[in-house]
């Protein structure tokens, strides 16, 4: 009886406790099914802007495949080399929730497909990039082949299409999926206007694909293990060549509807830079499948083979590299691109291949001067160090940032989808035309974005020797005049061309420390050290979305900006300086660190000048502006000069493109000017800046001057990397200003507003070391004593009350 | 509901009228400070002025550690006490039920946890003074720990009942909620197939969601279903007295 | 007030209750008597319903203590056994407490906490730590928490067991004046304690009830055949034992064996209602024996006790 009770009793236990577990269980599940959420941080960091859901609204029949590898690796690989593996844990989730999230907003306009079989290969099928886990199968040969999975978004609307892989940070899906989709809309929307363009690309796309398949077919690889086990074996050769031979006439039938499509494509040159592309593409298809057949058709058995072996695969190599062209054809409408003017000695991230000295006439030239044999060489290797160098830079700094950068030179017409210009540090003059164009581009509602380069500063700047110039005696401040000051004066924004120091919150110069050998001075290790000149501003207008995310700015060597707003614009600055910065142009300033808030031991002091009041150093113009050419005449359009120097004429400069005279505008809205007042250390590197006043007839002849220019292009060069290690520790920081320029720039201001809301800078207020000591005792000491005797007295009380406790 | 309402408040009492209470929580405040102003980022291996950044996040990070080591400390009498003294009798001929019990002692753990985390509140305003702090973050963080704590106080009175030994309560509870605060981090460990669930039951995530800023009724609901859980396993613990 | 029906209760194989029955009407003062592990306290505990018997039924003033137990709870005041107090509180603190978790509204709680110190005499005491009262004190603490919510009911488990002498009667005079208007059960291992405040008693033993009412009736009770003993001389033992056996009123008579050496000891037992002590005395005259001694044994309840809770 007892016992049977005691059973009943942890019996009933039991089931109160799994039924509620189950309930538990049940409701959270429910729960995860209708869940809402609320934000409650400053700018709604973590649901949807307002942006988002408009951009998702406007695409009314947006298709979403969400593909979704499960299970996932437990971490991943960082892309990034030397960051940490990124865990994937709730990743999915939360991919899959900010899916939602947008498709709540857009209601039965949207349709998310959740890909569940094959996930894969599907992704892979929509080019999503996959990435590679630790596991893996080994293969016969005993190497690995990695697992691979994909998490990642695809974004169909219309004809267009956007991908979004490697959806590995979930603080920026928001601002990565809205990027897409505003661009698909406006992919879809040009893609209407440029049927036609896009029609002859797919016709040149399908017929090189279908030319492709048909030869991969005719000679399938039995093995992929490579080449090199093929030319082994003889026999297999041999029926390659045999197949190729057999099906020529096929293949050539299949392949014979190239050339049309691409003298169709050709028709439309001009229009579109990536259908010339595709259409260059498929032509350099045809002709070395001409080449191959060539090849296999030869009597000599080795021509042949090696046509069967090596030939297809440099033709295939090629039609498939078509894939890649064509997919930036389909992406290219409605493509916002920046362009960065190459004029007037700016900084210009294009690298210029051809080289200084013709390979043809090298030999000529060094038969008739020998020191040119070792020159010329040098020559060619620095040459190829600065295209390796701006590549880089062209890359890293603004592809794998998703900007779209072209070259522009302000002599050409700026092509139509170029909506942006970027000025970038100019040193020299531009031209009356040049600044014309310029102005004509803002007033027509482009955006200009210019960073000035005031000043040119030479620290520990190489002498032609060779030898680094370690008196800071030698050291160099020079002003740098350009007359893209004279413009932006026109829309209220002047450069003082005064250097900005704070002598409170500045950053660091990088100063390489040299030994002493025999064989002259050999950089040991850079050592940075707090410098005045590399002013870091926090007074930062935080109610624009251009600078709100960003803690600080560092801006080397920064010019003072005056603002006089014209009527109907306004002008605003973004970044002031504190109270206590000081302004010089004086180009006596001693440059040494630590020496140029003091006087100077020898000579005059430097004249240091106050600030009357916290002054711009970045700004911005929007609005009506006025032109600079208001009651001129517009200026003529240069001749078209066959210089050598110059860079190379684009496609787009072809006759068949109709240069339209545009009518001239004396005023203009829409258009927007942002001026930074420091180039962020990006010191021009090109050609041209390196090999100044390099003309190929002061070598023709046996001229031993030229080793002295020479010694001064390796200085020049030098000096270039000196100067962009000093500061280029800065340009981390920059970074997302630089990026919310450009984007703000092409007129993505949702960009912006997302891009700031990620990561929201909240900087501490400037206070010195002691009161960080007092803050720290503050909290450690002060606080939690406050409360321990707030205990005590509480106790206290109640000790003296029950004492005369009575009733 | 008053005798719920005074069976919180004698365990409040028990906590501030003698000064253990105020050592503990000033102690908590103290290494609370040193890690936040004083220390080197265990993420960035950064100050926090070297960081310049206005946020509690590093706060936020070490407190449900420390949690663990408190909050059991705090729970592990609540009924194990009352066991070995002999004064649950009291409570069960009192006319509250078990669950009565189970709630008010609950409640009153959490009085102090609240009191704990408000005593906190200068750093906030420290930091806040500094910089521009982002209020939403911080209500959020503070709401997270506030769950996170519940969900603590509900694991140590859960281990309380189940023994009249307050060590012995004090060890299972701190194993139990370090348990689900890092079993994300097991879940490498333990077969992948369970890897889902494990992940979803994990204190940590659902708590770095709220941190965020975010009030999301799953992170919510999850706590308060867990704390629920706990605390019927609890009552029935206490039933288990009906089985003789 | 309180019916108890064939209440049983079992741990695991040992039977601590074994089917006792009792009812206790209001305002009586009932003992609980019996030896330790004798199942009063199991008794306390389940009528408290701090647990659960195994089997019978409980009612408090008609409620079934399993069905309604919170409605049981109310009624009962209960000071337990070991008398379990929160130490660390003031002992005006811990009343309120008591108070409070037993509903006694809010504008009354002042008003109670101060009968029930008046009641216990713990006044002076209230804003003292209850950990640092002496044994007697705690024990009136208790006493006064049981009272706090001026119960109908009041259970008292062992109240003056630890206590010293003066400790108790303090303790057991306040039992009594507590008695005036309410019904309280008891429970003791002290018969005297029952004796001193009780105006009836239950004896249980091994688990079972083994004799219920006032002291008078237990008393009686015992006494319904009377044992008479007597001391002769010179006579012959048998003899004397057929004489005396053949008394009106006798049942039986025994030779019992006598510490003096020409003495007969004989031992009578008589009908209750019959004084057979003058019948035996003429017997003796008339048969010229000589009486050393006649005494009419009287049981008391102390004997009972000790005979009722013998170990069988």
């Amino acid at each position: 009886m007892a016992r049977t009770k005691k059973l009943a009793g942890a019996g009933n236990t039991a089931l109160v406790i799994s039924l509620t577990l189950v309930v538990a269980v049940l409701v959270n599940i429910l729960g995860g099914q209708l869940y809402g959420r609320v934000d409650l941080t400053e700018y709604g960091t973590n649901l949807l802007s307002d942006a988002s859901k408009q951009a998702v609204r406007d695409l009314d029949g947006l298709e979403i495949r969400v593909y979704i590898s499960d299970p996932m690796p437990d971490e991943i690989p960082s892309p990034q080399p030397g960051r940490p593996p990124i865990e994937t844990l709730g990743l999915g989730q939360k991919l899959k929730d900010k899916i939602e999230e947008y498709k709540a907003v857009a209601g039965s306009g949207v349709t998310v497909t959740y890909v569940s079989e094959h996930v894969v290969d599907e992704g892979k099928k929509a080019r999503l990039k996959p990435f590679k886990g630790k596991g893996g199968t080994f293969t016969e040969g005993g190497g690995i082949v990695r697992d691979e999975y994909v998490l990642g978004v695809t974004f169909n609307y219309k004809n267009a299409m956007e991908v979004y892989d490697l959806a590995l940070f979930p603080e920026v899906y928001e601002f990565e999926m809205t990027k897409r989709l505003l661009r698909l809309k406006d992919k879809a929307e040009h893609a209407i206007t440029m049927k036609d363009v896009l029609r002859a690309g797919e016709a040149v796309n399908d017929a090189v694909k279908r030319c492709v398949t048909a030869l991969e077919a005719a000679a399938p690889d039995k093995d992929d293990a490579g080449g090199a086990m093929m030319l082994l074996n003889p026999e297999d050769t041999k029926a390659k060549v045999g197949a190729y031979t057999g099906q020529k006439d096929a293949i050539s039938a299949t392949c014979s509807a190239i050339p049309e499509a691409v003298t169709a494509a050709e028709a439309h040159k001009g229009k579109n830079e990536q259908l010339d592309r595709v259409a260059l593409v498929a032509d350099a298809f045809a002709k070395n499948l001409d080449q191959f057949w060539e090849q296999i058709g030869s009597t000599d058995a080795n021509t042949a083979t090696s046509a069967a072996v090596n030939g297809v695969k440099r033709v295939l190599a090629i039609g498939h590299a078509m894939d890649g062209e064509y997919q930036d054809l389909v992406d290219s409408p409605g493509r916002r691109r920046i362009g960065f003017v190459c004029d007037a000695q700016t900084f210009c991230p294009f690298p210029d291949n051809k080289p200084l000295v013709p390979k043809e006439i090298e030999g000529a030239l060094t038969q008739k001067n020998p020191i040119l044999q070792q020159m010329l060489p040098a020559m060619g290797q620095m040459q190829q160090q600065i295209a390796g160098l701006l590549a880089q830079i062209n890359q890293g700094l603004f592809r794998a940032r998703g900007f779209d950068i072209v070259q522009i030179d302000l002599d050409d017409e700026i092509p139509d989808d170029v909506q942006s210009l970027v000025v970038f540090g100019p040193k020299g003059n531009f031209t009356d035309y040049q600044l014309y164009q310029l102005d004509q581009f803002v007033l027509g509602g482009g955006s200009l974005v210019v960073f000035l380069n005031p000043w040119n500063v030479q620290i520990q700047g190489y002498n032609t020797r060779g030898e680094p110039q370690l008196d800071p005696k030698t050291w160099k401040l020079t002003p740098n005049t350009s007359n893209i000051g004279a413009l932006l004066t026109t829309w209220g924004i002047t450069p003082t061309g005064a250097l900005v120091m704070e002598p409170d919150k500045h950053g660091d110069i990088a100063l390489m420390t040299y030994l002493q050998t025999n064989q002259g001075y050999v950089p040991f290790q850079a050592q940075q050290f707090p410098y005045p000149l590399v002013p870091t501003f926090d007074d930062l207008d935080r109610e624009d979305p251009l600078v709100r995310a960003t803690s600080t700015v560092t801006l080397p060597f920064t010019t003072a900006l005056t603002l006089a707003p014209k009527a109907g614009e306004t002008v605003t600055a973004l970044v002031k300086t504190s109270k206590s910065a000081l302004t010089t142009t004086d180009t006596a300033l001693p440059l040494e660190p630590g020496a140029q808030l003091v006087a100077p031991k020898t000579g005059p002091a430097a004249k240091l000048d106050p600030v009357a009041a916290p002054t711009a150093v970045v700004a911005v113009a929007s609005g009506t502006l006025p032109s600079h050419f208001a009651g001129k005449d517009a200026p003529v359009a240069p001749e078209k000069k066959a210089d050598p120097m110059s860079p190379e004429p684009k496609q787009d400069d072809d006759a068949v493109k109709d240069v339209v005279a545009h009518p001239k505008r004396d005023s203009g809205a829409g258009g927007r000017v942002l001026v930074v007042g420091s180039n962020l250390g990006l010191e021009p590197l090109s050609r041209d800046a390196i090999f100044a006043g390099f003309d190929l007839a002061s070598i023709s002849g046996d001229n031993f001057d030229f080793i002295e220019q020479f010694r001064q292009y390796q200085a020049n060069f030098q000096n270039w990397s000196n100067q962009v290690q000093q500061v280029q520790h800065t340009l981390g920081e920059n970074l997302q200003f630089l990026s919310n320029a450009l984007d703000w720039s092409i007129q993505r201001d949702a960009l912006v507003e997302l891009r700031a809301k990620q990561i929201i800078a909240r900087p501490l207020a400037t206070s010195a070391d002691g009161d960080h000591g007092m803050l720290q005792a503050a909290a450690v000491l002060v606080a939690p004593l406050l409360f321990l005797l707030g205990g005590l007295a509480y106790l206290l009380r109640r000790r003296s009350r029950q004492r005369r406790l009575t009733l | 509901m008053r005798n719920v309402g005074a069976l919180a408040r004698r365990e409040m009492g028990f906590y501030f009228n003698s000064p253990v209470a105020y050592i503990t929580i000033t102690l908590f405040l103290v290494v609370c400070g040193v890690y936040l102003f004083s220390m080197d980022d265990i993420h960035t291996g950064r100050s926090f002025f070297e960081d310049n950044e206005a946020s509690l996040r590093k706060l936020f990070d070490v407190i449900p550690v420390i949690f663990i080591l408190i909050i059991p400390a705090i729970t592990m009498r609540l009924l194990a006490e009352e066991k070995r003294s002999g004064t649950i009798e009291l409570l069960f001929t009192m006319p509250v039920t078990d669950t009565h019990i189970a709630v008010g002692k609950f409640l009153g753990g959490l009085a102090f946890l609240a009191i704990t985390l408000l005593a906190t509140l200068p750093l906030p305003i420290i930091v806040g003074g500094l910089g521009n702090l982002d209020v939403g973050a911080l209500v959020g963080g503070y709401l997270g720990l506030l769950l996170l704590g519940s969900a603590y106080l509900a694991i140590g009175l859960m281990a309380s009942s189940w023994t009249d030994n307050q060590i012995v309560a004090y060890l299972l509870a701190a194993l139990i909620c370090a348990f689900f605060y890092a079993v994300s981090g097991m879940v490498s460990v333990v077969w992948a197939g369970a890897k889902d669930a494990l992940a979803a039951l994990s204190f940590e995530g659902h708590f770095a969601n709220i941190t965020r800023g975010v009030i999301d009724t799953r992170d919510v609901l999850f706590y308060l279903t867990f704390v629920v859980v706990a605390l019927v396993i609890t009552v029935q613990s206490l039933q288990a007295r009906n089985w003789k | 007030m309180i019916e108890v029906r064939d209440l049983t209760k079992s741990y695991d194989d040992f039977k601590a209750l074994k089917g006792i029955s009792f009812t206790v009407q209001r305002g009586e003062i009932v003992g609980f008597l019996g030896p330790n592990g004798a199942g009063k306290t199991t008794t306390m505990k389940i009528l408290t319903s701090y647990m659960p018997q195994s089997s019978g039924t409980v009612t408090v003033d008609g409620h079934d203590i399993n069905d309604a137990p919170l409605k049981v709870r109310e009624l009962i005041g209960y000071l337990p056994e070991a008398n379990p107090l929160y130490t660390d509180m003031l002992v005006y603190d811990y009343l309120r407490h008591v108070a409070t978790v037993r509903g006694v509204p809010k504008d009354k709680l002042k008003e109670r906490i101060k009968a029930a110190c008046e009641m216990c005499g713990i006044l002076p005491r209230v804003g003292q730590r209850i950990g640092t009262l002496s044994k007697g004190f705690k024990q009136r603490v208790g006493l006064a928490a049981a009272l706090i919510h001026d119960p109908d009911i009041l259970i008292l488990d062992e109240p003056t067991s630890g206590l010293d002498p003066n400790q108790i009667v303090e303790i057991r005079n306040l039992i009594k004046r507590l008695g005036e208007n309410r019904t309280i059960i008891l429970s003791t291992h002290n018969l005297p304690e029952v004796m001193a405040t009780c105006n009836r008693m239950l004896i249980v033993h091994n688990g079972q009830l083994v004799a219920d009412g006032t002291a008078a009736e237990l008393e009686k009770r015992e006494s319904a055949s009377q044992r008479l003993r007597v001391l002769l001389r010179g006579v012959d033992p048998e003899a004397a034992r057929a004489a005396l056996a053949a008394v009106a009123g006798v049942e039986t008579a025994h030779v019992r064996p006598s510490a003096e050496p020409d003495a007969v000891r004989l031992e009578v037992i008589a009908r209750e209602d019959a004084d057979v002590r003058a019948a035996v005395y003429r017997l003796v005259v008339d048969r010229g024996w000589e009486l050393l001694g006649l005494e009419r044994e009287v049981l008391d309840l102390e004997g009972l006790f000790r005979k009722l809770t013998r170990e069988m």
